[in-house]
């Protein structure tokens, strides 16, 4: 595997003295001068325009304001910006345009196999101290270990979003969902993107033998068996999804749409607390409502990394400790702002800002983070989401039969 | 012009008029419908918020930059396209037979999103992935490729006299341009300049992937207003889309060049019709 | 060699020649393994399962039929229009509402297409004002449907003023007029006369541009990425897409695909010059100093 010059991958950082890379023994003081005044990219989804307001309006100003550090926005998914990272590999590039990177599970699980990012950095940061680390929904990503190469940015947990004026009772039980899309033909999908698998993941850990069997390494066994029955639900109530099940949205974007428009009565969302922000935005309907089933959700964290071939590490440290402050964490889960949770340890926090974050996380369309809690689903190793994906593909995308004198 | 004179033929051509305009005129009036304000609820007709929130926001922030580094970079590309299509023209003839010219088409006809991703190992080597310079060098590449086959056509036999002779008179290259190459493009020039700055206007394929995102035109605010579920901002982006296009082609109709030119995605459409009355 | 020329030759060899092999060489090279991060060396294993997975096939006929269909309708839209223009003597109006089509972009109007032609659209949303019980299940599959209507629609959309701004073009040039009030002095119907004589003079000078939006329409990627389905995915799409895929292993599959995509365009791009010396032969597209 061809490695970046100067660059170990594995361990710290040798001495650099460029301007904006950051040594081993350089002080928080340092970091701070040496990246004030320049600019820091940050590789991140486009899909929610709330979080792109929260991002160029909110912490650039609050950037720019403290450090004089400008941000730039390079909109990348995650498997977009592992190819991009892929290729700069191959080409050898030693200066990348890309300074902070938004990812997760399998995502991070990719970069590392690369070895393509930075650190550990975590530790340097002054307000790491606040993080949740205890919580291991904090501290693993998709079961691995951070180990400081990524640091925790905000927390979710998937819900499922439907219309409370067309759905009279909601259901609770994999069996009353089943029941439901048989009984309503067309009237429920899944996107083919991260939401959706993420939906699948959670019927996946469902029809595992135990809670546990997903828990540590990725097991083919313990996989395999769960699959099965998970594609034979799903091949199941194929012929009831919406158009069939001859195709699926491509993304939450237009599953959210179709819950808009009227053709069909569900949607979801990786993340509980948007309900409420998207239907001040006009993207779901006035009477759309989240909650999440008895068989759970999966509830995890997202994550910010910094590229090996950064050109500005400086900065990259400077934007990732603004947003793990308290007053970003707090701004950020106020649902008309984003409505993502927090990964700060808010009991560390002074009575004032405890209160606070109280304030901030009212929800109305939703029960709160802690009722929705009791039904998380930790997630399973990165291995699970590329063979769910393959699997995907294979046995229901590309083996997709239509419906008796449908194309 | 051929006479008609068939009864009915006012009440004919309304209908062919009305029915033209369905498939012209009314995307736009749907674009304006779609931008008046969001809360697209079924079975609503007229949006639940009709605050034009997204033309207050169209010119500011992120669209307006967009639009100006869209512009900017449609400006270079057809004036760099321009020149190197009109230097590659004049040595067209020596590439070879017809076949091997045919060839020169890859370029110009290969769909962006396929040829920025087999591209995009060579700009990044070449240290300009996700900069301005790269995109514009590979959309130099369909505008030149566009260029050099529409200049191929002025070529005539008359031509390469015409240089002889100033060559004959002592004359050398500028003067071999200003006498004969310039005069022999004139009539083009306008069109290739349009044609090749639409070809980075419009482009969503190229930008997305050799930019990597850092070069923001209004079709990648587009397209990203499109992920966003951003129903009345995509609206407000493709109006936007269309004005430059919109007002030069009624320019160029109201002049009376006779030059009727399309607008649309890198590659073929571009002004075809001119582009086919060359090569052939 | 003269500076100018040679500077034409570097121009051409840089920007054209170089970008051109590039691509494809690039794309062969890594779909037989022989680049890319993680290769494995020489090996026909991304082929044989590109061949085994039962995408490529689907694809390359969706394309090709989607093309083909696009592409006729255009054609067909545009000679008719052109007759009936000249017919009512409306082609300065036919003229400049064409010039207005012309400048939407095809990514505006896939959009459009999207918005007024899905189920819950604003089409299905009308005939909810004609019959109040309308669902959106009784609407039909326009967009992402299993015989891409959408796409098609998008495509002749935005392919519908190019045509028929060439094919006024091409009748004005051509002095079909003249041919035409010939036969109708001779005592043929204004219609016929058209029909029989216009029209396959037009389809005579517009052999290339068949032949060129072919090629673009089945090139399109924007429209068959908001308006196509999974499965079958048109070749820009499934290239694009499958060059995203999760696991970064697979992806040399994406450059198979996007190698026999080449070799699709290099074949027809070969047809190209006996197409051109066709027309040649009919004089042309005659529409060499014709105004629109």
């Amino acid at each position: 595997m061809l490695l970046l010059p100067g660059c170990d991958g594995g361990g710290k950082t040798g001495q650099s003295s460029a301007a904006g890379m950051v040594s081993a023994e350089a002080s928080w003081e340092q970091i701070e001068s040496s990246g004030a005044g320049s600019t820091v990219r940050i590789a991140m989804w486009d899909g929610d325009p709330l979080i792109n307001q929260y991002m160029s309006g909110w912490v650039a100003s609050g950037l720019r304001e403290r450090y004089g550090v400008q941000l730039e926005f390079v909109p990348l998914n995650g498997q977009q910006l592992v190819n991009r990272m892929l290729v700069d590999v191959e080409a050898g590039r030693t200066a990348g345009e890309l300074d902070v990177v938004w990812i997760n599970g399998e995502t991070f699980f990719q970069l590392r196999e690369m070895q393509a990012l930075w650190g550990p950095f975590v530790e340097r940061l002054p307000h790491a101290a606040l993080l949740n680390l205890a919580d291991p929904q904090v501290q693993l990503d998709f079961q691995q270990p951070t180990g400081g190469f990524e640091c925790p940015w905000g927390t979710v947990q998937q819900a499922l979003i439907y219309h409370a004026d067309r759905v009279q009772r909601r259901p609770e039980t994999l069996a009353e969902l089943t029941d439901w899309i048989e009984g309503h033909p067309g009237r429920f999908t899944f996107d083919v993107s991260f939401t959706g698998l993420t939906f699948l993941k959670a019927l996946l850990l469902h029809f595992a033998d135990q809670p546990s069997d997903f828990s540590g390494p990725f097991n083919d066994v313990v996989y395999r068996r769960a699959a099965d029955r998970l594609w034979a639900w799903v091949r199941r109530v194929q012929p009831h999804l919406w158009r069939g099940g001859r195709t699926f949205p491509q993304d939450v974007a237009q599953l959210h749409a179709l819950l808009l428009s009227g053709e069909v009565d569900f949607s979801m969302s990786n993340n509980d607390g948007e309900v409420d922000n998207k239907v001040r935005e006009g993207i779901l309907p006035e009477s759309a409502r989240a909650f999440v089933p008895e068989f759970g959700s999966i509830r995890n964290s997202h994550y910010l990394g910094i590229p090996r071939n950064s050109a500005n590490q400086a900065a990259a440290l400077l934007l990732i400790n603004f947003l793990i402050s308290p007053e970003a964490q707090l701004e950020k889960l106020r649902s008309e702002v984003w409505g993502d949770g927090t990964v700060l340890n808010v009991a560390r926090l002074s009575p004032d800002w405890q209160g606070r974050f109280a304030a901030a996380d009212q929800r109305v369309r939703v029960a709160s983070r802690a009722e929705l809690a009791k039904r998380a689903l930790t997630e399973p190793v990165a291995e699970v989401m590329l063979r769910l994906h393959q699997e995907l593909r294979s046995e229901i995308l590309n083996g997709s039969q239509p419906a008796a004198g449908q194309p | 012009m051929s006479e008609s004179g068939k009864f009915g033929s006012g009440a004919g051509g309304l209908i062919l008029l009305f029915s033209l305009s369905t498939v012209c005129v009314l995307p736009y009036a749907v674009l304006l419908w779609l931008s008046s304000g969001s809360g697209w609820e079924w079975p609503r007709l007229v949006p639940l918020r009709n605050d034009g929130v997204a033309w207050q926001r169209a010119f500011s922030g992120n669209n307006g930059r967009a639009a100006l580094e869209g512009a900017g970079l449609s400006v270079a590309v057809a004036a760099c396209s321009t020149l190197c299509g009109l230097m590659i023209s004049r040595c067209w003839s020596e590439t070879g037979g017809d076949r091997r010219r045919s060839l020169l088409y890859l370029p110009l006809l290969t769909s962006p999103a396929i040829a920025a991703g087999c591209l995009f190992d060579l700009v990044s080597r070449l240290q300009l992935a996700g900069t301005w310079w790269g995109v514009f060098l590979v959309q130099c590449v369909y505008g030149t490729s566009f260029a050099a086959v529409l200049f191929a056509g002025v070529r005539e036999p008359s031509s390469w006299r015409r240089e002889r002779l100033v060559r004959s008179f002592g004359g050398g290259d500028l003067a071999v341009w200003r006498h004969v190459v310039l005069p022999d493009a004139w009539g083009l020039l306008p069109l290739c300049l349009f044609q090749t700055s639409l070809i980075s206007w419009l482009d969503y394929g190229l930008t997305t992937v050799v930019g990597g995102g850092r070069v923001q035109t209004l079709m990648m605010r587009l397209f990203s207003q499109i992920r966003e579920g951003g129903i009345s901002q995509a609206a407000v982006s493709s109006l936007l889309l269309t004005v430059p296009p919109l007002v030069a082609l009624l320019l160029l109709r109201l002049r009376g060049s006779g030059v009727a030119v399309t607008g649309a995605s890198p590659g073929v459409l571009g002004g075809l019709r001119r582009l086919l009355e060359r090569v052939s | 060699m003269r500076l100018d020329r040679a500077a034409g030759l570097v121009l051409l060899v840089c920007l054209v020649l170089l970008p051109a092999v590039w691509m494809v060489g690039y794309a062969a090279l890594y779909s037989l393994g022989v680049l890319g991060l993680i290769r494995s060396g020489l090996t026909a294993e991304w082929w044989w399962r590109a061949g085994t997975e039962q995408l490529l096939g689907p694809s390359l006929v969706l394309s090709l039929t989607i093309a083909a269909v696009t592409t006729s309708a255009c054609l067909v839209t545009g000679m008719l229009l052109c007759v009936a223009a000249d017919y009512w003597r409306v082609e300065r109006s036919v003229g400049l509402l064409l010039t207005m089509g012309a400048a939407l972009p095809v990514s505006a109007v896939a959009f459009v297409v999207l918005q007024a032609g899905s189920r819950g659209g604003l089409l299905a949303r009308c005939l909810v004002v004609l019959w109040p019980g309308f669902q959106p299940s009784d609407f039909p599959e326009l967009v992402n449907d299993g015989w891409g209507v959408g796409i098609v629609l998008a495509g002749w959309l935005t392919g519908i003023p190019l045509t028929g701004l060439f094919l006024q073009g091409v009748w004005r040039s051509a002095g079909t007029g003249r041919y035409v009030e010939l036969a109708e002095r001779l005592g043929a119907g204004g219609w016929r006369a058209r029909m029989t004589i216009g029209v396959p003079m037009l389809w005579r000078r517009s052999r290339l541009l068949a032949f060129l939006l072919f090629i673009w329409n089945f090139s399109a990627w924007e429209a068959p990425l908001l308006l196509g389905r999974q499965s079958p995915r048109m070749m820009s799409v499934l290239i694009q897409q499958s060059s995203g895929q999760y696991s970064l292993r697979e992806r040399p599959l994406s450059f198979v695909y996007a190698t026999v995509y080449f070799a699709v365009l290099l074949g027809l791009l070969l047809w190209l010059p006996g197409l051109r010396s066709g027309e040649r032969g009919a004089g042309g597209s005659g529409a060499g100093r014709g105004a629109a």
